[in-house]
């Protein structure tokens, strides 16, 4: 066990927060999946894919409080994630061989998400904004920061240059999403 | 300065923007979450803005899935290649890898006399990806295109899926869908189109790249381009990543 990071450090996406929880439960997820019929490619490939998706609630705030330890929950979706691919591989396991409760209110979060239309769009829009924009609206959509935050780090004059350069990169985006 | 003020004055009521950043900065109190659902419900041009500015999050989250990814496969590359190998653990199974590569080889000196084609390898390697896109629920009927798409490709209807996965592509530009639709191709024995599909999605560099590159190695193993398949086949070891284990031992077969 490590020192974890908090739910708050880890909130700020920075991805050195991540990979030292990959390296610090890596082995024991490895020796834990190993009890299945996994090949190490795929047993890897499902550990990354998990802490990629601690990622993704952290970031989108589906994971607000923290019940457990870090690595309870990251072993949580790491066994959803091995259920998944042996259901897929059509071996057979049910929940119980896997000690995996079924109804958890936790495992919706667990699901591949897939993104609507409207958000495909927005994402292929973003690319094509300026870097200054694209800079700002990470800081704030993405990565939570505050407009003071974002008034200091990337050097605006006030936070009404903030706001109004904000809106100004929102409507520009917003301008390329209509056809 | 106004809102200095504002908040001064009544320190329980927070402006929207206010609400709205604290949103995204994921520290909502219980009460301004309250507030700010009842701003939403009264207002629908600020609730149609919001929906906005939260799809924009969920697609740089996903964007940004994709870098950490990447970030984590080659972490693995750079720092666990190596270590694996010296572990006793990994030794030994490599110990018992070479006892049954030797076993098999006797054994198939013994009773077949020649080494598998690059085509049999190919038959004996390839299984379309899994569809980890649009999880297919049991039971219940696919609404959209995507997920119909999926649930055909799941099923093994290859031909139909490869036409949806196409159109969808057509509609949303999404890299992932060439790499479905190259695997529904292979599937399909249309292996040169495959190819041509793997190429391009390969150029969005997105999550599924090191997947793509195994299975356009597999692709030119089909065609008997042993040289395009070998060299792919080297670099998957060498980065050690999707199906690196499986790539060095073809590689040995094809030696």
């Amino acid at each position: 066990m490590i020192i974890e990071p908090t739910l708050e450090q880890l909130r700020t996406g920075d991805s050195e927060a991540y990979t030292k929880i990959y390296e610090a439960y890596r082995s024991s997820f490895i020796g834990f999946a190993r009890k299945y019929e996994l090949s190490d490619d795929d047993i890897l490939d499902i550990y990354q894919d998990s802490i990629v998706k601690l990622y993704e609630n952290v970031m989108s705030g589906k994971l607000s409080t923290l019940t457990s330890s870090i690595k309870t929950y990251l072993f949580s979706i790491g066994k959803f994630k091995i259920y998944e691919h042996l259901r897929y591989a059509k071996k057979q396991v049910t929940g119980d061989e896997l000690d995996f409760k079924v109804e958890t209110v936790e495992q919706a979060h667990f699901e591949e998400t897939t993104l609507s239309e409207r958000q495909i769009a927005l994402r292929r829009h973003f690319e094509t904004l300026g870097e200054r924009c694209k800079m700002l609206l990470t800081c704030f959509y993405l990565k939570g920061m505050s407009l003071k935050d974002i008034q200091e780090v990337e050097q605006y004059e006030n936070i009404n240059t903030v706001k109004a350069a904000k809106s100004r990169c929102m409507k520009q985006l917003k301008e390329k999403m209509i056809p | 300065m106004y809102e200095a003020v504002k908040r001064k004055n009544d320190p329980l009521v927070m402006n929207r923007e206010e609400l709205v950043e604290a949103y995204f900065a994921g520290r909502l109190s219980e009460d301004e979450a309250r507030q700010l659902s009842d701003a939403l419900q009264r207002d629908a041009a600020f609730a149609e803005e919001f929906e906005v500015e939260k799809d924009l999050q969920a697609a740089l989250i996903d964007q940004s899935k994709a870098d950490l990814k990447s970030t984590l496969v080659n972490l693995e590359t750079e720092k666990f290649n190596k270590n694996q190998k010296s572990t006793g653990l990994k030794l030994w199974r490599y110990a018992v890898a070479a006892i049954l590569i030797i076993g098999l080889s006797l054994f198939g000196a013994l009773f077949i006399g020649n080494q598998s084609t690059p085509e049999e390898l190919y038959a004996e390697n390839f299984e379309p990806y899994r569809n980890i896109i649009a999880p297919v629920v049991r039971g219940e009927h696919a609404e959209g295109l995507l997920e119909k798409s999926f649930a055909l490709y799941e099923r093994g209807d290859y031909d139909q899926a490869e036409k949806d996965f196409s159109k969808l592509y057509e509609a949303t530009g999404d890299g992932y869908l060439l790499f479905y639709r190259g695997n529904a191709l292979l599937a399909l024995g249309r292996t040169e189109e495959a190819i041509t599909l793997f190429k391009s999605h390969q150029e969005t560099r997105d999550n599924f790249y090191y997947k793509s590159r195994w299975y356009l190695a597999l692709a030119y193993l089909k065609l008997d381009k042993k040289a395009d398949a070998i060299s792919i086949l080297e670099e998957i070891v060498a980065n050690n990543s999707y199906n690196a284990e499986k790539a060095a031992q073809l590689l040995k077969e094809l030696d």
